[in-house]
């Protein structure tokens, strides 16, 4: 059992952040024991809340000082066990600091505190006829530090790209409590080493981002959103390689299997979606209102050449709203079915999604598992769920057997074992599929730079020296 | 330090015998493998991983640098700190693996961005990537340079390209990093590190970028003044319109009269293109659709324009600073030729006769830039230029960070010495 921090360590803490802002009552601590990886429950031995950069270094140059180990959190919705603490070690929470600091329509940048909900962002830069790309399904939960931390994607990556394209500058906070700035979009690009590309993704082992500063786009003028109902989930896939194969660029293409299908429409978050459909294509275009309706006929009319049974058109916000409330809740819709669920995030090649797929319910069905799949088709970024019961020893195994040999099947077609959610603690085991020992030492040695203590979030993303799975 | 003549011709035989004779360059064609005005000992051409390995090695055992070169467009404008070779890797070419429907090639680092373009255009897709001397640029040294051009805006900078890399450290340590998908994030992004590390911190062999859907419809847009400054409100309307164009670029010719021209590059799919380009003009404006025989020119112009000059300097701020650092850039540089991106706020500037430029102007340029928050980097300049004024500003509040990477990765010190960040 983690012991408690002392009195004194303690006292310092509160001298630094106020009296309520350091957590070591038992009964707080456990909404920190987990992430949204539920499968891991690991209790820290303290949360320290602070409010902004100074509070942060001051923070962690005390823990740092003491020789305990120190794990970044946003909101806490990671789905790779990123933000859970191991043995000994303090969370450094970003709940306090969820301020905008500024926002600059004519520069098209933002500055803001990293406790920043993602969503909540957009709602600012929205008058200003501006948003942030990035869009997590968890948008309306997670936090900006948190997308920095995981570089996040979401069903928009296709035509904007990931986080990292936003993020232009970072305020860190070294684990030894040093300030450092890292670019800044006045900066040349050109004239140094890209670590704010390097330190995005880290998940929380190089430091904690205490101020970051973003890229906002001009809203698309219009925006066209189709859903097409296959009878198989090859026939949907195929549309997919057919809808870029002929040179379009969708801002967004999502499949729901027909499990995820059956799952959302029996839940509250019920879009419409026929159950005995094989698959559902969300295919979204945005930009120019000019260019919109040819593009959407064009798509419309490839999806059916591949079989579709049924192309529907939003007409209205509140129906695209609808259509992607089942694509965006579809996670919680799972809540029904089963009291846990592992989703699985992998990246393959687009053209090698439908043999993956048959790969994917066939490791299922041997393992005898439901598995439901709802994944960003353009990108080939798969999400297989997992259904379990954690109570069911025998099950919780097969889940786990089964991930290993989904993420191989992925590796094998050309793909990585980890495309937006993250290595965390449950991918670990993973790394040594895609990577030699020698590019997993030259990770150690980046984060060495950031990290040469190692108190910096320890055993998370790259597996330990001697200790390879 | 100087080497004796039997020592450099020990070197190059010694990297004959590594590579065959073909592979390494004649001493009589070394000039044009200089570097920042020094002249190679030796040129080495080495045609696998295995080979690059073991040019590095030598090198080390030598005690000499390493300067790995692509296209020999921008090869930086500092001189190495010692003796050195030069790595080309015109014979690290080819495509390895072309898949246009998941839109991603992989292949070597010497081969031209003008060959793989014609691959690329055989099946409608681009690599959208500008900066000067495109064509002749090598996708090793894009990687290398991390240069966008005014494409960068729109469509992203080679850091978001490049999904994958193979890289050779310093210490010849082979690193596959990255893949070939388009989104992945299992490690630590070393690839963003390596790209636009200016051959510091490893040499690299092959790369595999994303590529985009060639556009139905490429329009260019022009507007002349006598002045930059009748063109800076047009310019300031582009970057804030609710539009992003594919580019737009703000041309100065201050060394024939300083006349001056906006060059706006509008994207898409026809039916869009001239919507967006009623959106993002002011009524009434000036600019005109440029006649077909005019585009390759302008475009050419909006590339390379200042960049061919001796003396070439780069500097950024934020596009809402761009009068400000215009102005800056004119007072210090009154002759040059400047090509402003007015989405990004950068600008460069070349100077035909470097000979008339003080080195206290560029200083005095440096401070202003950073008054402004942005940074003056030094692309080419002639060496005695550089004697007196660094060709990189370090970032002061991550300039550790940054020396300590490149410990890292190339520990004894073989790659670019002297180079970049130090």
């Amino acid at each position: 059992m983690t012991q408690p921090l002392s009195d004194a360590l303690q006292r310092r803490l509160r001298g630094i952040v106020g009296e309520t802002h350091v957590v070591t009552d038992p009964d707080r601590l456990l909404v920190y024991e987990s992430d949204g990886l539920t499968a891991y429950r690991w209790l820290p031995r303290a949360v320290v809340l602070p409010a902004d950069t100074d509070e942060c270094a001051a923070v962690m140059r005390v823990l740092h000082g003491e020789g305990i180990p120190m794990v970044p959190r946003g909101a806490g919705t990671g789905l790779s066990g990123g933000a859970l603490a191991p043995e000994g070690a303090v969370v450094v929470g970003t709940a306090r600091m969820a301020r905008i600091l500024s926002l600059d329509p004519v520069n098209r940048v933002a500055r803001l505190q990293p406790g920043v909900v993602n969503a909540r962002l957009s709602e600012a830069a929205r008058p200003h006829g501006l948003y942030y790309a990035p869009d997590p399904s968890s948008q309306t939960a997670c936090t900006v530090g948190g997308n920095v931390a995981e570089n996040s994607g979401g069903p928009h990556c296709l035509k904007y790209g990931v986080t990292s394209r936003y993020i232009t500058g970072l305020t860190v906070v070294l684990p030894h409590g040093e300030v450092v700035e890292l670019g800044g979009a006045s900066r040349d690009p050109e004239a140094a080493y890209d670590l704010v590309g390097l330190f995005v993704g880290s998940e929380g082992c190089f430091g904690l981002a205490t101020e970051v500063e973003v890229r906002l786009l001009p809203l698309p003028e219009g925006v066209r959103t189709l859903l097409a109902i296959f009878h198989t989930l090859e026939d949907a896939a195929r549309a997919v390689t057919a809808v870029v194969g002929a040179g379009l660029l969708p801002a967004a293409l999502e499949i729901m299997d027909n499990a995820a299908i059956r799952a959302v429409e029996a839940s509250v978050f019920a879009a419409g979606y026929p159950v005995d459909a094989g698959a559902a294509l969300v295919v979204e275009f945005d930009g120019t209102e000019a260019g919109l309706d040819a593009d959407a006929q064009r798509a419309e009319a490839l999806c059916l050449e591949q079989g579709a049974r049924e192309v529907r058109r939003a007409t209205s916000a509140s129906e695209r709203d609808a259509l992607w409330k089942g694509r965006k809740k579809a996670f919680g819709a799972f809540g029904r079915l089963a009291p846990d669920l592992i989703v699985q995030d992998a990246t393959v090649p687009r053209t090698k999604l439908t043999s993956v797929l048959h790969e994917i319910m066939d490791i299922g069905r041997r393992y005898d598992l439901t598995v439901a799949n709802v994944f960003h088709a353009g990108d080939g970024n798969l999400h297989p769920k997992l259904l379990y019961d954690r109570r069911n020893a025998d099950q919780l195994a097969r889940v786990e057997a089964a991930s290993m040999e989904i993420m191989a099947a992925c590796v094998n077609a050309g793909g990585t074992i980890t495309g937006e959610h993250g290595v965390g603690v449950d991918k670990r085991k993973y790394m040594s599929l895609i990577y030699g020992e020698v590019e997993l030492e030259a990770m150690r040695q980046a984060k060495a730079v950031f990290d040469p203590s190692g108190l910096m979030n320890p055993g998370k993303v790259v597996p330990d020296r001697e200790a390879s799975p | 330090m100087s080497r004796g003549e039997t020592s450099t011709r020990s070197l190059v035989a010694a990297l004959g015998g590594l590579l065959g004779p073909e592979a390494v360059v004649p001493v009589d064609a070394l000039p044009s493998w200089e570097v920042g005005g020094a002249k190679p000992l030796a040129a080495a051409l080495p045609g696998t991983v295995e080979e690059v390995r073991e040019v590095l090695a030598l090198a080390a055992a030598e005690g000499v640098g390493v300067v790995p070169l692509g296209g020999r467009t921008d090869p930086g404008s500092e001189a190495p700190s010692g003796p050195f070779v030069v790595l080309g890797t015109e014979r690290l070419d080819g495509v390895q693996d072309y898949e246009p429907a998941d839109l991603t090639v992989t292949a070597g680092a010497g081969i031209t961005l003008a060959t793989l373009a014609a691959t690329l255009a055989e099946r409608g897709q681009w690599l959208p990537v500008d900066p000067p001397f495109a064509g002749g640029r090598t996708l090793g040294g894009l990687v290398a340079t991390g240069a966008a051009g005014p494409l960068g805006t729109a469509y992203g900078a080679p850091r978001d390209h490049v999904l994958g890399l193979t890289v050779v450290t310093g210490d010849g340590r082979v690193l596959r990093l990255g893949g070939r998908v388009m989104k992945n994030v299992a490690g630590f992004d070393l690839v963003k590190l390596m790209v636009g590390s200016r051959g510091t911190l490893g040499v690299v062999v092959s790369a595999s970028v994303r590529l985009f859907p060639r556009p139905e419809e490429d329009r260019l847009l022009a507007c002349s003044a006598a002045h930059p400054h009748e063109l800076l409100e047009l310019a300031r309307a582009v970057a804030t319109g609710p539009v992003v164009p594919a580019s737009a670029v703000l041309l100065i010719h201050g060394s024939s009269g300083g006349g001056a021209t906006l060059a706006v590059r509008i994207q898409g799919a026809s039916s869009a293109v001239s919507a967006d380009q009623a959106r993002l003009l002011p009524r009434g404006s000036a600019m005109r659709r440029l006649p077909p025989e005019e585009v390759a020119g302008l475009r050419e112009q909006v590339r390379d324009h200042g960049a061919v000059h001796p003396l070439v300097v780069r500097a950024s701020a934020l596009p809402g600073d761009l009068p400000e650092l215009l102005d800056a850039v004119g007072e210090a540089l009154p002759h040059g030729d400047a090509a402003a991106d007015v989405m990004a706020g950068r600008v460069r500037c070349g100077v035909p006769d470097p000979e008339a430029v003080e080195i206290d102007a560029l200083r005095r340029l440096r401070v202003r830039v950073g008054a402004l928050g942005g940074s003056l980097s030094v692309e080419r300049a002639p060496a005695t230029v550089l004697e007196g004024f660094p060709a990189y500003a370090p970032e002061r509040r991550s300039h550790a960070l940054g020396v300590a990477l490149r410990d890292r990765f190339d520990p004894g010190g073989v790659l670019s010495p002297g180079r970049f960040v130090r």
